[in-house]
């Protein structure tokens, strides 16, 4: 009896627990994903037309409300700058488009 | 016995979580910021001198290469903007040079790999920035800069020297 009452406890905590860890990838309470969000962003720099996405990687930064998508020079010598795109995690808009130089 | 035991489990599940959601395992992958090219930074000698940021970006030399660059990148012709850049070296007399860099691309430039003169060392770098416009970034089809300098540029510095940039707000931007 004493062990099934342990056991009653370990088994909420380990749910507390797991439901505590953050997951990758995931869409923060719904949503687009953060492969989603990569997707709308790439779109909409190159629709946009001021700088090409050769030669640069892709990073992503889980914002409250938002993705921040951007995509740094490959190269690490390259003195530059990035598109920057914010991507609203509900609705996929591009709630913001900025360059750096 | 149960009590402790219960003590025992809840206290070990809020040391999880606070585990969990420690900046360490919640951190995002790096961001933008990447290291000189060490084959680059290999080349450049120790610093062995004091100059300070504000005295290198106000030297002569590197102020008259500066303003050359800013004339050669074509800031006001919106189709042929580019970057352009150099490195500052300074000799073993402790003057300071400029060599400049291949013309760049509408917002970035890639230097060369640096050459100081025999005993002197890289002491930094400067490059322009064609693109922000006053006041609020926004050039002429409405495209949005930031003002620099990029994280791309501050990771790109050779460590221990001065980066410099130049745009036309006419200030330069020490990093």
């Amino acid at each position: 009896m004493q062990i099934r009452k342990h056991g009653i406890w370990l088994l909420m905590g380990v749910t507390m627990i797991m439901l505590t860890f953050p997951l990758a990838g995931c869409t923060g309470g719904g949503g687009i994903t953060s492969e989603e969000a990569i997707t709308i962003a790439t779109e909409a720099v190159e629709n946009d037309g001021v700088m090409s996405l050769d030669g640069r990687t892709t990073e992503v930064e889980d914002e409250l409300t938002y993705w921040h998508v951007y995509f740094p020079f490959s190269s690490p010598i390259t003195r530059g700058g990035a598109p920057h795109v914010f991507v609203n995690k509900t609705s996929g808009a591009v709630i913001d488009l900025y360059y750096t130089e | 016995m149960k009590a402790s035991w219960r003590s025992f489990i809840a206290l070990l599940c809020v040391l999880i979580a606070c585990i969990a959601w420690s900046p360490a395992v919640v951190a995002l992958p790096a961001g933008t910021a990447v290291g000189a090219d060490p084959a680059v930074a290999s080349q450049i000698s120790p610093l062995a001198d004091n100059k300070t940021p504000e005295q290198i970006a106000n030297d002569p030399a590197v102020k008259a290469a500066m303003a050359a660059a800013w004339a050669d990148s074509s800031a006001d012709n919106a189709t042929t903007r580019h970057e352009e850049g150099g490195w500052i070296y300074e000799d073993a007399d402790g003057n300071l040079s400029v060599q400049r860099w291949p013309a760049g691309n509408r917002s970035s430039i890639d230097p060369l790999p640096p050459a100081p003169p025999p005993g002197g060392k890289v002491v930094g770098e400067f490059h322009t920035h064609p693109n922000w416009h006053p006041p609020d970034g926004r050039d002429e089809a409405g495209k949005q800069w930031k003002k620099g300098p990029s994280d791309e540029d501050k990771g790109a510095k050779l460590p221990g020297t001065t980066g410099i940039v130049t745009d036309r707000s006419g200030n330069v931007t020490l990093y």
